[in-house]
């Protein structure tokens, strides 16, 4: 399988970021963990792990902001 | 606790007078460009995004509608997230094209003013609520902290501020190149001000309202209502519509867009940007809940949309109200500045500049500068006003959502823009006009209608009800569902101009950039270029433009290469767009600086501008694109450092590549040579190729060129290249030329080396016949010498004397042949006119200083007359190997015939030898290098292959004819020129 070049593997995990961001709060997920009223700041909690990960990409892959 | 008008006034004033402060020292350079520069200030103006409504509104919104008030903020991490695919090409593409804001942006690629024109009047009653609900924060804080109603001229009066704020530092010089650091770094602190008020202000509601986490832990506990009622809307609310909206909003609202795009100074930064802005939210958003529990526990009697404040008022220092009454200023006056900023903009090159374009005699800077600064003025004042409609009972919420549905129309164009190139005209414009139809319908009809302003008799809330939607899914859902739609279809039923699709390729992430090369300017130069610039934007204005231009390209005012004229009128475009907006540039431009479209353009006429494209858009190749591009690099790799010069031109003879050989070679570099003709280039280049490329013969070897006064020889091959027009399939009848320059000069010079050693060693094989020959004489003379001692007869001393002389001129003889022979002779030296018999004896006469030369028997046969042109020494080491060889070959006694003669234009030189004849295996290599049928030390094998190389370079030909046993016949045939055959021929007459 030929190999993927760096940006297309950066716009692989961007788009699976996306993905899975929108699992998280689009989609009948976000109705599960909604209904149970676990902690007040989940939500919080939530959007801080997709920032991380984020953070994470752009370190990862910072090289190719040029 | 209530607080005087005039200390709150006097603390905006004074907020105001630090924000004058901060973008003063900025500009000033008083503060060091690489503070300025970094990426977190840049993130924190990026906090412009956060305006009153997130200050103050998002507490009453999280009251009403729970973690919906979330989605403003998910919907921005979501754009953010996608940067490398959705924020970076667009800020790709507002550098290139110096675009500065969406209108630019989409009037650009579908090439429409009338684009430019609907985006900007949409964008701007879209946006004059966002500003009305601005000045209504601020109004209603004071309020909240004086009790009682501000008089209207406070309002104004903070309108004022923020006009001359706004003009000062936004609008102070014309040029979109200008980044506004200033305003940067004060908008950058307006974020911090506001992200450390709503902090402390949380903070003090967790740790004084209540005691601390555990005590808010133990009223959430008792209060179970008050986090069900934060989870509830997030089931049934219009969640994913208002994320979908504050997507959109994170990169379309005009203030948003402003400091992403316009203001941006590095392209990292956007980088960073994408955790680091969603970062800045989540802590601005921290103590949203803490501060609405405060305020719910102590039974406020306030709308919860202003609780920040309200908290505040109850047992808290006198200063934090102050305080947090300030965050909410800066996070309004923020947005007023910038957002006006970005429509002045808008306005100015959209609404103002096509209605009534200046005259060319005024200074279209200022009149851009001063025309900008009253729409500054106007826009903010037109929100004033706006803030006047509407009814007092709107949410701060209310409002701002407006505005997102607004800019959410936006988004089907900026997608058709960045990822559908066929999208057209027709079909943006339709089903924008689509969406602004339901969006007015569905929320701005309302809005007017609740504020009083409108009686429009109609029941939108039983439209909404009865489709199961509530008022924000509806209009969302309908208004982008029918722009969409519109779009979609228009533009598969409709068909793209040919401009429109240039413009669709350059937005396109896949750049092409055939299409937009195509053509050579009719202006010849760049003096041309001013003046006709000059009839349309004035005389300065031109030179500016123009001047400006080159300097961007590094280009020279001299420059005559059509490609580069042709970059030079796109870099012009481009300044001009950030000047005059895209569309008013290109029609500027295709007007004054025309195109001769039926100048043939060829791919290879603007390979450096694509290559150079490509190399600055490389890291956006994916795919097999990248891996095109990959293959490209390697074969240019290969070209570049090919050992032998190479020099390609077009079919005009344009140099299109120069490799690193060719450098090399001619010592000038390939910048000062592509584009230009090749009869511009310096001696002896521009004859030499010029020459070559109209030259008949493909191939010239062994050409000598005089470089710096020293010769060098070269071997000349060209082959033509068809060429492709830029557009066309197939190649077509015009053809460019590949040059290949093969530098023999080392190979020469060794061979001259090689040359002389061969006579070296001849001389070594005449050594002991040498001093024979000169020992023999020396004894004669001492013999003279010895007896003139004694001798007194007058007749024998002269008699002695004149034999001795004649011996020592044998010597002087036998020592001239010898030095003759010997010299080192320089490659290259001069041909002259000799006679070919008396190089003949004076060969003979070294060969016969060898043992085996003196047993021989020469028969010359040549006329004395008979004259050659050439290299005389050269000529005379032939003779004498090829003698050498025969006497080698020959018997004490045997005889070598010598003969020449004239043969039409050739004369021919004839050696039979009556020795031993070569065997015929060996006569097919008797003229390699190294070849010898001689016993070791006796031949160094290079005499043969000597004389053949020295015949092939007077252009004559050597071949031996042989038969065992009987003797060798050499045939040596030379040219005779044709100044020669006369020269001899004044001669015999």
């Amino acid at each position: 399988m030929p190999k993927t070049t760096e940006p297309g593997r950066q716009y692989d995990r961007t788009i699976l970021l996306l993905l899975f961001m929108l699992f998280l709060f689009a989609s009948p997920f976000t109705t599960w963990w909604a209904i149970d009223q676990r902690v007040w700041f989940l939500p919080y909690i939530l959007w801080l792990l997709v920032i991380l990960i984020a953070a994470w990409l752009h370190f990862r892959f910072r090289n190719h902001d040029l | 606790m209530t607080y005087e008008l005039e200390i709150l006034f006097g603390a905006s004033l004074l907020y105001l007078l630090i924000l004058f402060f901060i973008a003063y020292v900025t500009d000033s350079g008083l503060v060091p460009e690489s503070w300025t520069s970094n990426s977190f200030v840049y993130i924190l103006s990026l906090g412009v995004y956060a305006t009153s409504w997130s200050y103050y509104g998002s507490v009453g919104f999280a009251e009403r509608e729970g973690y919906l008030f979330l989605t403003v903020y998910l919907g921005v991490t979501i754009a953010f997230i996608l940067s490398p695919l959705l924020l970076r090409p667009l800020l790709r593409l507002t550098r290139v094209y110096q675009l500065t804001s969406l209108a630019d942006l989409l009037a650009f690629r579908y090439r429409s003013q009338l684009a430019g024109i609907l985006v900007t009047l949409f964008m701007l009653i879209g946006s004059l609520p966002y500003i009305a609900l601005q000045i209504r924060a601020i109004t209603t804080s004071l309020s909240v902290l004086t009790r009682e109603v501000p008089p209207q001229q406070l309002a104004l009066g903070f309108c004022g501020m923020l006009i001359l704020f706004a003009i000062m530092f936004g609008a102070r010089n014309i040029s979109a190149r200008e980044k506004h650091r200033g305003l940067v770094a004060a908008i950058a602190f307006e974020s911090l001000v506001k992200l450390a008020a709503l902090l402390v202000v949380g903070l003090f509601s967790l740790f004084q309202v209540f005691s601390g986490p555990a005590d808010l832990s133990n009223w959430l506990a008792s209060h179970p209502e008050a986090i069900e009622a934060l989870y509830a809307p997030m089931r049934e609310g219009p969640w994913l519509s208002l994320i979908f909206l504050s997507f959109c909003a994170a990169f379309l609202l005009p203030r948003q867009f402003h400091m992403l795009f316009t203001e941006n100074l590095s392209i990292r930064s956007i980088g960073t940007a994408s955790w680091a802005f969603p970062l800045f939210l989540l802590l601005l958003n921290l103590s949203i809940l803490p501060i609405l529990w405060a305020g719910n526990h102590l039974n406020l009697e306030m709308d919860a949309d202003y609780y920040v404040l309200g908290v505040t008022l109850v047992n808290s220092p006198k200063w934090l109200p102050v305080l947090a009454y300030v965050g909410g200023f800066s996070a309004a006056s923020a947005m007023v500045i910038v957002t006006t900023l970005a429509l002045s903009s808008m306005c100015m090159t959209h609404l103002l500049l096509p209605a009534s374009y200046p005259d060319p005699l005024l200074n279209i800077y200022l009149w851009l500068l001063w025309g900008r600064r009253l729409l500054i003025a106007i826009i903010i004042m037109a929100g004033f006003g706006f803030y006047h409609l509407i009814q007092q009972n709107q949410g701060l919420v209310q409002l701002g959502l407006i505005s997102f549905v607004a800019v959410a129309q936006f988004l089907p164009g900026v997608i058709g823009l960045l990822y559908w190139p066929q999208a057209t005209r027709q079909g943006f414009l339709i089903g924008l006009l689509g969406g602004i139809g339901v969006w007015v319908y569905a929320l701005l009809l309302p809005l007017l209608e609740r504020s009083g302003f409108l009686q429009t008799g109609l029941s939108l809330p039983s439209l909404h009800h009865s489709l199961g939607m509530e008022q924000w899914r509806f209009a969302t859902f309908w208004s982008l569902a029918c722009n969409g739609l519109l779009f979609v279809g228009f533009s598969l039923i409709t068909r793209q101009s040919s401009e429109e699709r240039d413009a669709a390729r350059a937005c396109y992430s896949d750049v092409s950039l055939s299409s937009a090369l195509r053509g050579v300017v009719a202006a010849g130069n760049t003096h041309q270029f001013t003046q006709g610039l000059a009839e349309i934007i004035g005389q300065d204005t031109a030179e500016q433009e123009v001047k400006q231009a080159l300097e961007d390209l590094g280009m020279a005012a001299d420059e005559i290469r059509p490609g580069e004229l042709r970059r030079l009128r796109e870099q012009i475009e481009r300044n001009l767009s950030g000047l005059l907006g895209p569309q008013m540039a290109h029609i500027i431009i295709n007007r004054q600086l025309v195109m001769d479209s039926e100048a043939k353009t060829a791919l290879a006429d603007s390979i450096r501008h694509i290559e150079e494209q490509l190399e600055s858009s490389r890291t956006q190749l994916k795919g097999l694109n990248a891996d095109m591009d990959t293959l490209r690099r390697f074969h240019r790799q290969i070209l570049l450092d090919l050992p032998l010069g190479v020099c390609a031109v077009t079919p005009d003879h344009r140099v299109v590549v120069w490799n690193l050989a060719m450098e090399v070679l001619s010592g000038v570099p390939s910048r000062k040579v592509v584009g230009y003709q090749l009869s511009a280039l310096s001696a002896p280049w521009g004859d030499l190729l010029a020459g070559f490329a109209l030259a008949q013969d493909r191939h010239i070897p062994h050409m000598e060129v005089i470089i710096e006064h020293r010769p060098h020889w070269f071997n000349l091959h060209k082959a033509t290249i068809p060429e492709l027009q830029l557009g066309a399939r197939n190649a077509n009848s015009r053809t460019g030329l590949v040059m290949l320059l093969e530098d023999l000069t080392d190979l020469e010079t060794l061979e001259a080396e090689l040359v002389h050693s061969d006579r070296l060693a001849s001389i070594g094989r005449l050594a002991a016949g040498v001093a024979h020959e000169i020992g023999n004489p020396i004894t004669g003379i001492a013999s003279l010498a010895q007896n003139l001692r004694d001798e007194k007869e007058p007749e024998i001393i002269e008699e002695s004397i004149a034999s001795i002389l004649q011996q020592t001129k044998r010597i002087s003889s036998i020592i001239g042949s010898l030095m003759n022979f010997s010299r080192s002779g320089t490659i290259g030296s001069d041909y002259q006119t000799f006679k070919l018999r008396q190089t003949i004896d004076e060969a003979i006469s070294l060969v016969k200083l060898a043992r085996s030369g003196k047993q021989v028997e020469y028969n010359v046969s040549c006329r004395k007359k008979l004259r050659l042109v050439g290299d005389r020494q050269r000529i005379s080491q032939v003779l004498v190997n090829l003698l050498a060889n025969a006497c080698d070959a020959s018997k004490p006694g045997d005889r070598i015939d010598i003969i020449a003669f004239q043969d039409d234009d050739y004369i021919q030189l004839e050696l039979m030898d009556q020795g031993q004849g070569i065997p015929e295996h060996d006569q097919n290599a008797i003229f390699e290098p190294f070849f010898t049928t001689k016993k070791a030390g006796e031949g160094t094998g290079l005499g043969l292959s000597m004389a053949y190389k020295i015949i092939q370079e007077h252009q004559g030909r050597i071949t031996i004819d042989s038969v065992p046993g009987t003797g060798t016949r050499v045939v040596v045939r030379l040219p005779q020129h044709r100044d020669q055959q006369e020269h001899e021929a004044d001669i015999d007459n």
